[in-house]
């Protein structure tokens, strides 16, 4: 580990629709390292995405108002064009639908042939041909010389994937960022990609942020995990810690929800809905779902707070004391 | 509770599409039997076979060949030649819920579609209304939703007013087709305990079709696991995750990402997943797993295996068991 490839302080994000303003991500600080795996969980809406986008500072086409006090890719600012020929230069994302990530009309060959040509101008067909057969086989396609010669459709959804993987792999980035890279795959084809990407990662020492709504596959491979709800984090820390020891309502009540190959039945999940992010909460997001809400809940925010003795440890919860099990209520 | 008279049968079951690039034998020769109140899991990857299966019960397909029955009729045809009553006794539940409620109806109107038509006779504007409202409060909705349009409510809800859709027609037997896999885990809690729920309360029988080993792992009473049209496994459910036979069925159990050290004692070892499903259409020869398989040799290239009894009550097709 070493330096911070990328640092978001304070980070916050609405969307202007056309009912009003919606307050996505109130105030958000994450930090990733060199080298490191780092998982960003939460249910759908919760901004996992949002998040993400404006650390690739590809929010320029939406309705998004951002603010920021920092937001450094390498140490740059992202500001600007020359902060995005830094994201450019330093940040490659996989996306979750392998199918839309490519483009349908355009041979593998052709696709690939264009980040190539950015990163490496002016060189001869050889060195592409070679270039573009050693990123296919860094990610154990089969028939790679076949792949190259296909248009999208006529390949699986895992080797699709693959394809975008190797895509993300071929730029030599320092930061790699896979939005649900697994989800619309079947599991033992997600257990290879996971796999594959584990691998990569780390024999090129990049960093990976990982964002999934499973938590099962982010505690496959991430090493530090951030637990988001309704934009904001409510719990971060070593990824093993978190799941073996959950603090947060909502990561408990996620954690329970999870069904178990051990058995003994599902815990009942957790009531209610996320917020609309039209009218937040005024106190804790969480606190109109959470068991453990008391008054000061609805009227104060918690802030995120480093837990006692821990190691980068930090939850947000007023009532973090109730050391038992809460009960989780039905569906009313 | 269960019972040992069969509700479902399904026997030498086959499905056969045309296409432009040859048959696809998406259904190929499967075998098994739902009790009465018991919930069966039928679990695979995609593209094997496991919605056409259900497809089938329904009778949205016509079996190529083999044969389903419902008690001691046959109802291996289409729905168009099925009686009222049939249709009736048989539902099924969709992935999908915002794509199978139609947008322009209310709850309301939505659901008095099939208490209606499987009335059997015309029924009062009161007794509709009666009969909705038991039904909502069944699945554990508000009465309010009744004049809420589908996309003013929440996925999972809409997932539970698929349910009551169901259950309005008093069926006997419903097919859900991966019913929580579009949803987050704890709307997904919500409705699998619900479906459990309901079950014991209306005497149901299930067909749980889902890709998901750690559902089914808390949900079925039994279960059998497919791969490219053929069921290559189907044991009770506790003697299944306790001994997984098959090399498939081992290879999905290591698959599966878990939460905790004690889930991932439970899987078996050593098991690394290789290779993708190959496509239906060109099916490999002898036991279709075999490209994929740690244990193949030269009799598995050759050779379908049979399905056999492996240890009692527990069934696995494999030269190598």
């Amino acid at each position: 580990m070493g330096q911070n490839v990328l640092e978001i302080n304070d980070l916050s994000v609405k969307y202007k629709v056309y009912e009003g303003v919606l307050d996505v991500i109130p105030d958000l600080s994450l930090y990733v390292q060199e080298g490191e795996r780092v998982g960003l969980v939460g249910e759908t809406g919760s901004g996992k995405t949002t998040v993400l986008k404006a650390s690739a500072a590809i929010l320029g086409n939406t309705p998004a108002i951002v603010n920021k006090k920092e937001l450094k890719v390498c140490g740059l600012s992202i500001d600007g064009i020359r902060g995005k020929k830094n994201v450019r230069k330093n940040v490659s994302m996989i996306f979750q639908d392998p199918s839309t990530s490519l483009n349908p009309t355009l041979k593998i060959q052709t696709q690939m042939l264009d980040i190539l040509k950015s990163q490496f101008p002016k060189k001869s067909k050889g060195f592409y041909h070679e270039m573009m057969m050693r990123a296919l086989k860094s990610v154990s396609m089969p028939a790679p010389e076949r792949v190259l010669d296909s248009y999208p459709i006529q390949l699986s959804g895992g080797m699709r994937q693959r394809v975008c993987i190797s895509m993300a792999l071929m730029k030599n980035t320092k930061i790699i960022i896979a939005d649900e890279p697994t989800t619309a795959l079947d599991v033992t084809i997600e257990e290879q990609i996971l796999e594959l990407i584990d691998d990569l990662v780390k024999k090129e020492k990049k960093s990976l942020i990982l964002v999934s709504h499973a938590l099962g596959t982010v505690r496959k491979i991430t090493d530090r995990l951030y637990v988001m709800y309704a934009g904001q984090i409510v719990e971060s820390g070593l990824t093993k810690d978190i799941f073996d020891n959950p603090h947060h309502p909502y990561t408990i009540g996620l954690i329970d929800a999870t069904p178990k190959l051990t058995g003994n039945g599902i815990a009942d999940g957790i009531a209610g809905d996320i917020p609309s992010y039209l009218n937040p909460p005024k106190g804790c997001r969480f606190a109109p779902r959470c068991p453990r809400a008391t008054q000061i809940c609805r009227e104060q925010a918690p802030v995120l707070e480093k837990m006692e003795g821990s190691v980068d440890r930090f939850v947000s919860c007023h009532n973090l004391e109730v050391s038992e099990k809460p009960v989780v209520s039905s569906l009313t | 509770m269960m019972s040992n008279e069969s509700i479902i049968k399904v026997n030498n079951l086959r499905k056969e599409f045309k296409t432009k690039f040859g048959n696809l034998i998406a259904v190929d020769g499967v075998n098994f039997e739902i009790k009465q109140g018991e919930n069966f899991g039928l679990v695979g990857e995609s593209g094997s076979g496991k919605s056409t299966i259900g497809s089938m019960i329904v009778g949205s397909y016509k079996p190529t060949s083999g044969t389903i029955t419902f008690f001691d009729e046959d109802i291996s045809k289409s729905s168009k030649h099925r009686s009222a009553d049939l249709k009736r006794n048989i539902q099924l539940v969709f992935q999908d819920p915002g794509g199978s409620l139609n947008p322009r109806k209310t709850i309301r109107e939505i659901l008095s579609v099939p208490i209606e038509l499987y009335a059997g006779k015309r029924l009062s504007r009161k007794e509709i209304d009666e009969r909705v409202q038991s039904v909502l409060t069944k699945v554990g909705l508000p009465l309010e939703y009744l004049e809420k349009f589908p996309r003013a409510i929440g996925g999972g809800e809409k997932q539970l007013v698929c349910v009551a859709r169901a259950l309005a027609a008093h069926p006997k037997f419903i097919v859900l087709d991966e019913p929580t896999s579009a949803l987050d885990v704890s709307m997904q809690a919500k409705i699998t305990n619900r479906l459990i729920e309901l079950q014991k309360s209306q005497k149901l029988s299930y067909l749980f079709i889902t890709h998901n080993l750690c559902l089914v792992r808390n949900m079925c009473d039994r279960l059998a696991v497919m791969y490219l049209g053929n069921i290559c496994e189907y044991a009770d459910t506790p003697e299944f995750f306790k001994n997984p036979k098959h090399p498939y069925t081992q290879m999905l159990l290591a698959s599966v990402p878990v939460v905790s050290d004690e889930e991932e004692s439970l899987k078996p070892v050593k098991v690394k997943s290789i290779g993708e499903i190959p496509s239906p259409l060109n099916k490999p020869k002898g036991c279709p797993f075999h490209p994929r398989c740690p244990k193949k040799t030269s009799i598995c290239m050759e050779e379908t295996p049979e399905m056999r009894e492996v240890s009692p009550r527990h069934f696995a097709s494999c030269h190598h068991i």
